[in-house]
């Protein structure tokens, strides 16, 4: 049995799936003073017999919460002589141009805590002036033993030759007790020493509590039963075990939320033929809007990011947020109607949760819309009130001049047109087009706004996955073995030292093995594959273009695939251009043994449980109501329709069609068959 | 005098949208100016704008009225509209067809130095002209007198090519002698070439987006709720300005000089505030100087509405409704409306003076909406010479954050970019030092730089270079006569400093342009402070202990 449990901000999800086939879920209440207990409470709520446990998937939020909340480690912070500043200086930029009183996060390093060290190397990794043991020694018997948690290094150049920062791990590992050492040439080996500071401190932020976290985690496993090792998913959409989490803890930050991502990555795979090139994985909640894709059959990735303020260098699944929710409220600025990005959040919620809130939400719009049944029950257990959402759109109606019917229809126009329009910053600015691909919708809102945002992409499938309410923590179940290694070379395309390349991709690909510990995790199988930073000569930015093999011609057909690739992203290339390689990647996949034959229960009683009006566009509209748990598979059931499921709803208007896959996804399509 | 004040157009014959529809199409347009605005940073070839965002971009209507606009430099706020009107005034729109592309320099008509050249487009619906993409992107070697810039000039002539309206790309078809031109007379031609491939990939972005709107909403419909957006814009505007007092204001100021060796330059800016109106005056200001500090006067009106929109509506976006209220007076032939034959290189130091005096006269009507004074200029150092590897010609260029003025709650930033530079990112050490023969010592911030006050000013930055090569070096350090000025009672901030140090000499230059300087020599700059806001006994001791530990102030 694989079982996978996933740390929400309200809820721990819990999924399981025995070797049969058949799949448990629970969902109970986080416990943020002992994010364990809650992971507890939720295996026990699976109420399976755990010594049958084999892999034990974690999706994390400890490292995440400590970064936002800001109670992380003490950390002290190692740099070059000349250049204690950098960290705080950042890029010298201002995000919000028209704010004169802009200001930067505030570092998570205070100035005093920051030491210059005695060295420096040139950008070709030379040395100008040798590290000296007996200065990292007295810096570390005076200043650095006994006051801090974590210690990050980042020296300039650091990322071109890692020896002299190996070098002061080396002196403090023998002068400090056991506490955590990040190099910058660890955790983010690239150029830009703001950048590669940033990650390293981040990194060293959070490694004592992840650390704290997940030996706490495995004592508690051990003592319920589960003998498996712990597995951790990371920002990259694989997992690791929990011994390497510890030690690059920066890379699991993100493992909650990319668990749907890698949930698409498996529904795209069984569900090939329903797009061209694959999904748009859109999750929907009460206060954001998160877009990610599945490209190729795999996530995509980026290789920056940026979480709170804090600049990021490590690959992680991109995804893209934008304040568009079920909370966004909507109000009258100058004479026009916005919607967003304010929320009203949870609290006091939107005008119908009857908590006190008063403005009319993108919630309140769907309710008067007849697009949330009054049989639908947000947040648990909540009755919504359609005479509070009534009053809250009425009031701002008046204010433009409109009737109720009509402003709720806006107020999802809107909402849809922003979250369209952030569909397209991703996807037609990176030369892909939507309707190449089907969209899959979960989150509390997701199923809701789906077909209408197909509709305006021109987009011909939905998705609303089975597992809907626990997606992350089944997404996760299907996540394989990843580490992501990279090492900078740089030099011009034709004139690469092939030699030196294929002993640094072994030397990587060796290191990657390692890591996975493959001997130890029984993967089935492993695949490395090997990737190169390129860009025209005199650019700074890259994209990374894969390497088959160093056959002959090999760099001709790098050259080749970049000019396309740039042409596709871009929209222009310069083929007479020399390319210039800046990195090397090298990643390495070990591959799970899935248990791909789910059981699906049968329907007890396929009929809906009510009828109901919705609005149509133009009319209100017969509209059956249906449990998601009674659809029958594979038949055909005409919108304008509703489904309802514990934590969401999802809507089909006229002109689309529903039916159930016997995998347990929804899947919608467009009424007149699916021809462009 | 120029008097300029917006005027809407047309605003009767139009059908009434609802506003649902108006902020669907509202929405879209900025999306799409977002769109090719990323398209032109990131397909960029030159650091200045990929790196330093030394761009813009924006969308027009048929009527060449501001749709939706991205900006990589905030000072290059609504510029690109008189581009657009040069070139369909000097080719009819009857000659225009789908795959033109048009470009200009010419500093007297976008009021920017000629390296900042626009490239438009326009757009079309079928055979139907709907409206234009337009960018505007800083080129690394337009031919002048020095590589990459001119740095002492004294006419236009000596600083590039200047180009009025010239059709690039005619229906999609390049016109090969313009384009061999543009690229034989440019130092680095690899470069310009795929800048120019950038900006035109992005205004291709904005031609099919656009495209897909008006498909699906159709012109009428489109003008319409066009309409209806600037007059959002409008309303919004006259209400934040109607919430100040009424009054008139006056700040004073200088910028050091007009180039090495030159005389004072002053500044004056009067701000009047009636009702929901505004007007903004320079009289009183220097004429244009005989150096290279001066600007065309869409340059100022551009700086003047950036100054604006720091205390009007700054979260709103900028259509052609914005400014409606705004009326800007700029007296002729002065150094913000310069004529033939002024240079034009330096087109910013008395923009970012200008701005500075704009908060300063407001801090009377308005304390809370203000900040301190700050040394508003970008602060510019230049190395250029032979590559003692590839032997080829490098150019390093880069502006340097100094500290911001402190305001009512909060100390001023320090080391960030000024005013005009928004997004503006600094040079990393490594990618400099790979790149350039070039060494830096030191980077950090300046202790003691910040002025005092209840609210401390922001402080400014230290870098320290040495070369590895011989070198000619530029500099531009302004703002030591009129240093970050505090504001009720708060202390100014330290003034910029740059040594030069051979081994032999040391001297300093805050301004010099393109001197020989022998390999080995060690050039220290120091960005000067932000101003303090508030007495500076009034600053709790809690605030005071954490300078001193943080090393702020020693």
């Amino acid at each position: 049995m694989r079982l996978a449990i996933d740390i929400g901000g309200t809820f721990t999800d819990a999924v399981a799936i025995d070797d049969d086939g058949h799949v448990f879920t629970a969902k109970t209440s986080t416990t943020p003073s002992n994010l364990a207990e809650g992971v507890i409470n939720a295996i026990r709520a699976l109420n399976v017999t755990l010594e049958n446990v084999t892999s034990f998937i974690h999706g994390t939020t400890a490292g995440l919460n400590a970064l936002l909340e800001r109670r992380g480690a003490n950390v002290a912070l190692l740099t070059t002589r000349g250049f204690r500043d950098v960290y705080a200086i950042g890029r010298a930029n201002r995000p919000e141009m028209y704010n004169a009183r802009y200001k930067r996060t505030i570092p998570l390093v205070r100035r005093p805590d920051i030491y210059e060290v005695n060295e420096r190397k040139a950008a070709d990794g030379s040395v100008l002036q040798p590290i000296q043991t007996e200065e990292l020694v007295s810096l570390c018997r005076k200043s650095l033993a006994g006051s801090y948690e974590a210690i990050a290094v980042c020296l300039l150049h650091s990322y071109k030759d890692p020896a002299h920062e190996q070098e002061v791990r080396n002196v403090l590992t023998e002068e400090l007790d056991g506490i955590p050492i990040v190099l910058s040439s660890d955790v983010a080996p690239e150029w830009r020493e703001y950048e590669r500071t940033s990650t390293t401190v981040v990194s060293a932020y959070v490694a004592p509590i992840i650390g704290k976290y997940l030996s706490q985690l495995e004592q508690c496993l051990e003592a319920e039963g589960i003998q498996s090792p712990v597995l951790v998913m990371q920002s990259n959409g694989g997992v690791v075990t929990a011994d390497v989490a510890k030690r690059l803890p920066v890379q699991t930050l993100l493992s909650g939320p990319v668990g749907g991502t890698t949930a698409g990555v498996a529904i795209n795979h069984t569900l090939k033929s329903i797009s061209r090139d694959g999904l748009i994985c859109i999750d929907m909640g009460g206060t954001s809007f998160d877009v990610s894709m599945v490209v190729n059959e795999e996530a995509q990735v980026e290789l920056e990011s940026s979480i709170d303020g804090h600049d990021l260098l490590f690959p992680s699944v991109a995804i893209h947020t934008v304040g568009a929710g079920g909370g966004s409220v909507a109000e009258v600025v100058a004479g026009g109607l916005r919607v967003g990005p304010r929320s009203a959040g949870a609290m006091p919620g939107p005008a119908c949760y009857g908590r006190g809130g008063t403005e009319p939400t993108v919630t309140d719009a769907n309710l008067l819309l007849g697009r949330l049944s009054i049989h639908a029950r947000l947040c648990g257990d909540l009755e919504l009130d359609s005479d509070k959402a009534t009053q809250a759109v009425t009031v701002v109606g008046q204010k433009i001049n409109m009737e109720t019917t009509t402003l709720s229809e806006g107020i999802v126009k809107i909402a849809d047109g922003n979250m369209a329009n952030a569909i397209r910053e991703l996807t037609v600015f990176r030369g892909l087009d939507p309707r190449d691909y089907a969209l899959m919708a979960f989150g509390g809102a997701g199923p809701l706004h789906a077909v209408a945002l197909a509709e305006e992409l021109e987009i011909s499938t939905v998705v609303v996955p089975a597992h809907a309410g626990v997606l992350s923590a089944w997404g996760m179940l299907q996540a394989d073995y990843r580490v992501d290694l990279s090492a900078s070379h740089s030099g011009l395309l034709g004139s690469l030292d092939q030699a030196l390349l294929e002993s640094l991709s072994e030397k990587l690909s060796n290191d990657a093995k390692t890591t996975l510990s493959i001997e130890k995790t029984g993967v089935s199988s492993h695949e490395v594959s090997l990737a190169a930073d390129l860009r025209y000569l005199g650019q700074e930015y890259t994209l990374t273009i894969s390497i088959a093999n160093f056959e002959e011609g090999w760099q001709d057909a790098l050259k080749k695939n970049f000019d396309d690739a740039y042409l596709i992203r871009f929209g222009h290339c310069n083929e007479e251009e020399k390319v210039e390689m800046v990195n090397l990647r090298v990643t390495t996949i070990g591959y799970i043994q899935r248990i791909d034959h789910e059981l699906t229960r049968a329907p007890e009683n396929s009929s809906p449980i009510s009828r109901e009006q919705s609005w149509s566009g133009n009319d209100w509209a017969d509209t059956p109501v249906y449990r998601r748990d009674s659809l029958p598979s594979n038949t055909p059931i005409d919108g304008p329709s509703m489904v309802l499921e514990p934590n969401a709803t999802t809507y089909i208007p006229h002109g689309w069609q529903m039916r159930l896959h016997e995998l347990g996804h929804l899947l919608i399509t467009k009424y007149e068959n699916n021809e462009r | 005098m120029n008097d300029f004040n917006r005027v809407g157009l047309h605003a009767d014959e139009l059908t009434v949208v609802d506003p649902i529809t108006v902020e669907v199409i509202r929405n879209s347009f900025s999306s799409i100016a977002a769109q090719m605005n990323q398209n032109l940073a990131r397909s960029a070839y030159t650091p200045i704008i990929y790196e330093m965002k030394d761009c813009s971009v924006a969308i027009f209507d048929r009527h060449i009225q501001l749709v939706g606009q991205s900006s990589g430099l905030p000072v290059f706020l609504g510029t690109l509209g008189p581009a657009v009107e040069a070139v369909v005034k000097a080719f009819n729109t009857d000659d225009m067809s789908p795959g033109d592309i048009y470009l200009l320099n010419d500093s007297y008509i976008v009021g920017s130095h000629l390296n900042d050249v626009s490239v438009l487009s326009p757009i079309f619906l079928e055979d139907e002209l709907i409206g234009y993409g337009a960018t505007k992107a800083h080129w690394m070697d337009i031919g002048a007198m020095h590589p990459s810039a001119a740095t002492n000039s004294t006419e236009i002539y000596q600083e590039g090519y200047r180009l009025g309206p010239t059709r690039v790309f005619q229906a999609g078809k390049p016109e090969r002698n313009i384009l061999d031109f543009l690229t034989r007379n440019s130092r680095l031609p690899k470069a310009i070439w795929g800048d120019l491939q950038a900006q035109i990939a992005a205004c291709r972005t904005g031609e099919r987006e656009m495209g897909k709107l008006y498909r699906r909403f159709g012109i009428e419909l489109i003008d319409s709720a066009s309409n209806e957006i600037f007059s959002q814009s409008e309303i919004a505007e006259r209400a934040a300005v109607s919430r100040l007092p009424d009054g008139q204001w006056t700040a004073r100021g200088a910028l050091d000089s007009w180039g090495p060796g030159g005389e004072p330059v002053p500044v004056v800016t009067t701000v009047t505030v009636s009702g929901d109106e505004m007007h903004v005056d320079l009289t009183g200001s220097s004429g244009q100087t005989p150096g290279c500090l001066n600007c065309g006067l869409q340059q100022t009106i551009a700086g003047v509405r950036l100054a604006y929109k720091f205390v009007i509506e700054p979260m709103q976006s900028v259509t052609a409704g914005s400014f409606r209220n705004l009326k800007i007076s700029v007296p002729d032939r002065s150094v913000f409306d310069a004529r033939e034959p002024a240079a034009c290189q330096h087109y910013y130091p008395h923009i970012g003076l200008m701005i500075d005096l704009f908060l300063n006269a407001l801090s009377n009507a308005a304390p809370e909406a203000v900040i301190a004074g700050q040394p508003g200029d970008a602060m510019n150092i230049m190395f250029t010479g032979q590559h003692p590897t590839s032997k080829e010609l490098f150019v390093s260029g880069e502006a340097t954050g100094v500290g911001w003025g402190a305001f009512d709650g909060g100390d001023g930033a320090s080391g960030m970019i000024t005013y005009g530079g928004g997004d503006l990112k600094n040079f990393p050490v490594e990618v400099m030092e790979y790149r350039f023969p070039i060494r830096i010592h030191e980077y950090g911030l300046r202790p003691d730089s910040g002025g005092t006050g209840r609210w401390r000013g922001g402080l400014g930055l230290i870098r320290r270079y040495e070369t590895l090569t011989d070198t000619r070096l530029s500099t531009w350090f302004e703002r030591t006569q009129t240093p970050g000025r505090g504001l009720f009672n708060g202390g100014d901030g330290k003034p910029a400093e740059v040594t030069v140090n051979d081994g032999k000499d040391c001297w300093t230059a805050l301004k010099c342009g393109n001197v020989p300087i022998p390999k080995g020599t060690m050039i220290t700059v120091a960005t000067g402070g932000g101003g303090g806001f508030g007495t500076p006994n009034e600053r709790s001791t809690q605030a005071i202990e954490e300078d001193l530990v943080q090393g702020y102030t020693s």
